[in-house]
């Protein structure tokens, strides 16, 4: 058992089910202190189910989740989770948002964290007056504020336009350097993934498929030819093509699964 | 060619029509088109008016009903919003009481009055029962459908930051049923007073139900006028307060 120890969170054999259909098929899944995990795979294929058993919302069926090496039951108090629709409170200004869960006294702490999303001056806002961007950088801060050792993103960035989004991935980028945090970011871009993480995973059938550190120097040049070489490779394996056909998924090459 | 209304106009346009009607009750009154034990001319209705505030009997009607209505709703509402809050949040409570109270919704209120007169009299308690009853349902109805309607992505959030129990309570369930809540409120502030004019017309020595059916057997067309009056005057009033509630409690959803 000491092995389980050193990995901060060690994932075997997982299945879960919802009614007739199992999602998670016995999924194996480790991942070190201080990493940069992206998920990628089709809709549906249990990324956010996965996402939820590491956050511990959910209880999986069998199989087990360790976690800084204790078994991880309930809530997990390391991780914050960061959802697709944002999910912030629609009654409660952005200050308010981001104070969720922390005493009243740490209220400095939120507007510090608005203040590193950029987002300061908003934060007496209701939610409906700001962009979707801007909401989004809003449950940013709320996570931030909790100081999560391990911070999972449940594609934050899907309903944002290519240029808030490119923005939204800098911001999430540095922060992770400057924090030093865990973290885990789901997404149905795979250039997204090669772009911020150090390993990109597929889920498929339920289980891991496709386990690809990304050995690429940081800041990333979206443009370097290794680069798109990742990407693409991630892309075929999705897409379950053949070599000859790498040329289609070249030429859209912004193709999202 | 293009009209501005100023804010000034704006305000004042709502209540132009209750004027023009006044005005040409007034004039055809005058004039002798709406006789006089038809329907008093409006400066008679505020004659008596002034009448009876002068001996002290309009303010003591009008205090006694408004107490009646107050009581009313605030027993019936506890009741109802108490009981939405828990069948819609806990399962074993739910299916408890819910088939009762869904079975007791369908016998209308009003029905109940010969039953009530011979448990209570004609006393205070018949009205304040009635007022409660009539007002308790909609206020669980639509307590409990703003509970179970909570979204469960903001539930599951509020979870995730470590909320629970009452803090996940006042932070996301009851925010979250608020414009439901206030739909019955508004709703059973109508039902208050529609019982209550029955129950005082039917019923009573007292309020301004009383005081119009006293009215008509002495031929006192404009004692009658004033508290249909009156009634619509609360009427409006309540239908302020729920907009005011509204504003207050729903200010993020404008
Ligand atoms: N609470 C639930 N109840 C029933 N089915 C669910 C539930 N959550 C997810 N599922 C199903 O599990 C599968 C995986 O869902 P999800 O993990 O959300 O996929 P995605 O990879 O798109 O995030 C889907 O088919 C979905 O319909
Ligand atoms: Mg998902």
């Amino acid at each position: 058992m000491e092995s389980n120890k050193e990995k901060y969170i060690l994932i075997s054999d997982i299945k879960k089910s919802y009614g007739e259909r199992q999602v998670l098929k016995g999924l194996d899944l480790s991942i070190e202190k201080g990493e940069f995990v992206a998920i990628v795979g089709k809709s549906g294929c249990g990324k956010s189910t996965l996402l939820r058993l590491i956050a511990g919302l959910e209880s999986n069926d069998e199989g087990s989740i360790y976690m800084n090496g204790e078994p991880l039951d309930h809530l997990n108090k390391y991780a914050r989770i960061m959802f697709q629709d944002g999910r912030l409170l629609p009654w409660k200004r952005v200050i308010d948002n981001v104070c969720l869960g922390i005493p009243d006294t740490a209220r400095v702490k939120a507007t510090d964290a608005l203040r590193q999303v950029g987002l300061d001056e908003r934060m007496n806002d209701w939610p409906s007056k700001l962009s979707g961007g801007q909401k989004q950088r809003v449950a940013l801060a709320r996570a931030l504020v909790h100081n999560p050792s391990l911070l999972l993103l449940d594609e934050p960035l899907g309903a944002l336009d290519a240029l808030t989004r490119i923005e939204m991935q800098d911001l999430i980028e540095s922060l992770w350097k400057e924090k030093k945090f865990t973290s885990i970011l789901v997404t149905h871009d795979v250039e997204e993934a090669v772009a911020i993480a150090d390993r990109v995973i597929l889920i498929e059938d339920g289980v891991i498929s496709v386990n690809q550190p990304i050995r690429l120097p940081r800041p990333r040049q979206r443009t370097h030819p290794a680069f798109s070489m990742y990407v693409e490779e991630i892309l075929e394996k999705i897409l379950n093509r053949k070599k000859n056909k790498i040329t289609l998924v070249k030429k859209s090459r912004k193709a999202q699964v | 060619m293009k009209f501005i209304i100023k804010e000034s106009v704006k305000k004042f346009i709502p209540w132009f029509l209750p004027l023009l009607l006044i005005v040409g009750w007034q004039l055809f009154s005058w004039v002798g088109v709406i006789p006089e034990r038809i329907l008093p001319a409006p400066t008679k209705v505020l004659q008596a008016g002034i009448e009876l505030l002068s001996t002290g009997e309009l303010s003591s009607h009008v205090g006694i009903s408004l107490g009646r209505a107050l009581a009313g709703f605030l027993i019936g509402g506890t009741i109802g919003f108490v009981f939405g809050l828990l069948n819609g949040m806990f399962k074993v409570s739910d299916l408890l009481f819910d088939t009762s109270i869904q079975m007791l919704r369908n016998i209308p209120h009003l029905a109940l009055i010969p039953l009530v007169i011979l448990w209570f009299g004609i006393g205070e308690t018949s009205k304040i029962f009635l007022v409660a009853l009539g007002v308790l349902f909609p206020i669980y109805i639509n307590t409990y459908h703003g509970i179970r309607t909570v979204d469960k992505g903001l539930v599951e959030m509020g979870r995730a930051y470590g909320l629970k129990g009452r803090a996940l309570f006042f932070a996301v369930i009851l925010p979250g049923a608020m414009s439901s809540i206030l739909v019955g409120v508004r709703f059973s502030l109508g039902v208050m007073w529609l019982t209550l004019i029955v129950s005082e017309t039917i019923s009573a020595h007292t309020g301004i139900g009383y005081m119009a059916m006293n009215a008509r057997e002495f031929m006192q067309m404009d004692v009658i006028v004033l508290s249909i009056l009156l009634y619509a005057l609360f009427g409006k009033l309540s239908d302020m307060i729920a907009r005011f509630l509204e504003g207050k409690l729903l200010q993020w959803n404008t």
